[in-house]
């Protein structure tokens, strides 16, 4: 497979083609989409990522995934493999024994929390990790965890729990952060038992081999000592480093608008809430980048392995329902007849010719355009509307279908009526039915007003995961 | 002299005492190297104190001629008071953008810490003035 700008193999290549030609790969890049903190666009850190030649690139906006669906797919259509992830802010983890939060440890001891800019209410309450999707599970986890993140009560703050991200991180690929995360932040403080706590920990948290210490050669005259630290722990303990730049900008001029961002962000005067020594964290060709981990080769290497195991394919332009309970031995379609095929029994007496050859001729488009667990979660808030006295009726072209009304949707005969199911479903217009073109399952029937809130609330429990959220 | 005359006069290389660190003279290079790179070593210019408590540093800022090598993108060497230096490494290279709102403080800078004739110089390119200056002399 090459890119289609180009050129270059984007996937499926051998290890030795992307060391010798691709060199690096970003695996830590902030978007606008980082509010306040990001300058640049997904698609224009993409353009440029494609005219460096790198075979892939990874955006880890804060705190959420708001970017992630652009970048994915700008980088499909650049013929860049996108890699989808997000900087989280997780909670202390390298404390000593029997200490719980940072404010228990000695006032010398303690680290500082990231600044108070980019990651909203989880500002200033816990310490950046940067977490990657290696597929379509770990994208799920991630989804997961920051949609946990952000429905916290009250005033709690949206720092992940070490036991959350135990439970969500299997798909997913771990880097030890940026300064601001724990490892970082306790080099820098000079505490490397604390450091060395945090990555033990960390470690124990992702799949074998999943979790790498992240190095950030930030051009400051610490930055040697910085990255020669975190080389040695990862050495002591046997984890991986990988180099990465943390980028928020595209070009190094643009520099001054991330001071302008980050500090109108903070609510604070320049410099800034990072107060940052320079303007270095721009998105660098593959030969800065080597040039700068020419200490540590394996850093870049690894940026490469990385982005080989991450293949996630989010099938976009297809269509994801919710999963419909199907008994063991059965699948959606064979429930979906049966159900049908009693239907007609019930409703049709006697059963004519007619409506045998019109259900076998929905059924059959049905399964062809892959609608089979649509009809049955339809079915299934129907069957829930029905058992609470809940009034409803199914509207829209879904009355032509007579599939909807042997499942009980609707009430109209579509034979009696004439009605055209094509006007419902057609092969010719793979779709969405006219009438829940852009409705989430179930919006083909209404239940009664005065219900509604129930109806969705039971609903959303249910089939929680066809639903999404996005704020602003 | 002087009041340290002792100290000044005192030879660390006694007869027969081995050579620690340095087993021939261009050994000392690369140890030197390691030694600079070791993470848990701290020069003492680099520690943030009082101005009264001294530096074993000295922070200087003139300006110096400098002959850039592409090759390893550092200076290859610098004029100083009429002095050649050549660079036997380059250390580290680091860049500062300071305070760009202010025209008053504003700083931009490449920064590149080297070896030459047996010292550790910072040389640093003013972006802003397009000229080479040594802005440390350390340890």
């Amino acid at each position: 497979m090459t890119s289609r700008t180009t050129g270059l193999p984007v996937a499926g290549c051998s290890s030795a083609w992307w060391t010798e030609v691709a060199g690096f790969v970003h695996l830590h890049a902030h978007s606008h989409f980082s509010f306040m903190d990001g300058v640049s666009s997904p698609a224009a850190l993409l353009e440029r990522a494609a005219a460096y030649g790198m075979p892939a690139l990874a955006l880890t906006d804060h705190q959420g995934l708001y970017g992630a669906i652009r970048h994915y797919q700008a980088a499909r259509n650049s013929g860049v493999k996108p890699i989808i992830g997000a900087e989280i802010v997780l909670e202390a983890v390298g404390l000593d024994d029997g200490v719980t939060i940072e404010g228990d440890v000695p006032p010398d001891n303690r680290l500082p929390l990231s600044p108070p800019v980019g990651s909203g209410r989880a500002s200033a309450s816990g310490f950046h990790l940067t977490l990657l999707a290696k597929d379509i599970t770990g994208y799920r986890n991630l989804c997961r965890l920051l949609a946990r993140t952000h429905v916290r009560t009250g005033d709690d703050p949206s720092v992940v729990a070490l036991a959350e991200l135990e439970q969500c991180s299997e798909g997913l690929i771990g880097l030890s952060g940026c300064p601001c995360g724990e490892a970082g932040a306790a080099v820098l403080a000079g505490l490397p038992m604390r450091s060395e706590r945090a990555l033990r920990r960390l470690e124990r948290v992702f799949s074998p081999g999943d979790f790498y210490v992240e190095l950030m050669h930030l051009m400051t005259p610490d930055s040697p000592r910085y990255i020669a630290a975190l080389v040695a722990l990862a050495q002591r303990i046997g984890i991986p480093v990988v180099a990465t730049n943390n980028v928020h900008y595209l070009k190094r001029p643009d520099f001054r608008l991330h001071d302008v961002l980050a500090s109108a962000g903070a609510r604070t005067s320049l410099p800034g809430p990072y107060d940052r020594p320079n303007g270095e964290l721009w998105l660098k060709p593959a030969g800065e980048m080597r040039l700068l981990f020419a200490d540590v080769p394996q850093a870049c290497d690894n940026t490469l392995a990385i982005a080989e195991r991450c293949n996630l394919d989010l099938g976009l332009g297809g269509f994801h329902f919710p999963e419909a309970e199907v008994p063991a031995g059965d699948d959606a379609y064979s429930v979906l007849s049966k159900a049908a095929w009693r239907g007609l029994e019930q409703r049709y007496r006697p059963i004519t010719p007619e409506a045998v050859r019109r259900l076998q001729h929905e059924l059959s488009i049905i399964e062809r355009l892959g609608f089979p667990e649509y009809f049955l979660v339809v079915k299934d808030i129907v069957d829930f509307a029905k058992s609470r006295g809940i009034r409803y009726s199914g509207r829209g072209s879904a009355g032509d279908s007579i599939v909807a009304h042997l499942l009980g949707i609707t009430d109209a005969d579509p034979i009696a009526h004439d009605l055209l199911f094509e006007r419902f479903l057609n092969p010719a217009r793979r779709q969405m039915p006219e009438s829940t073109s852009t409705s989430t399952p179930g919006e083909g029937m209404r239940p009664s007003p005065t219900r509604r809130s129930s109806s969705w609330k039971r609903t959303g429990a249910r089939y929680a995961s066809a639903s999404g959220a996005c704020s602003t | 002299m002087g009041r340290n005359r002792e100290i000044k006069a005192f030879d660390p290389r006694r007869p027969g005492q081995p050579l620690d660190l340095f087993t021939a003279t261009d050994t000392k290079l690369p140890v030197i190297m390691e030694i600079l790179r070791s993470p848990w070593i701290v020069r003492a210019s680099d520690l943030i104190q009082p101005a009264s408590t001294g530096m074993a540093g000295k922070k200087r800022e003139r300006e110096v001629e400098v002959v850039w090598d592409g090759t390893r993108a550092g200076p290859r060497s610098f004029m100083m008071e009429g002095r050649h230096y050549p660079v036997d490494a380059v250390v580290q290279s680091w860049a500062a953008e300071r305070a760009w709102w202010d025209p008053r403080k504003r700083l931009s800078r490449r920064c590149y810490r080297v070896l030459a004739r047996g010292g550790l110089y910072d040389v640093a390119y003013d972006r802003l003035a397009g000229r080479w200056l040594l802005v440390g002399v350390v340890d």
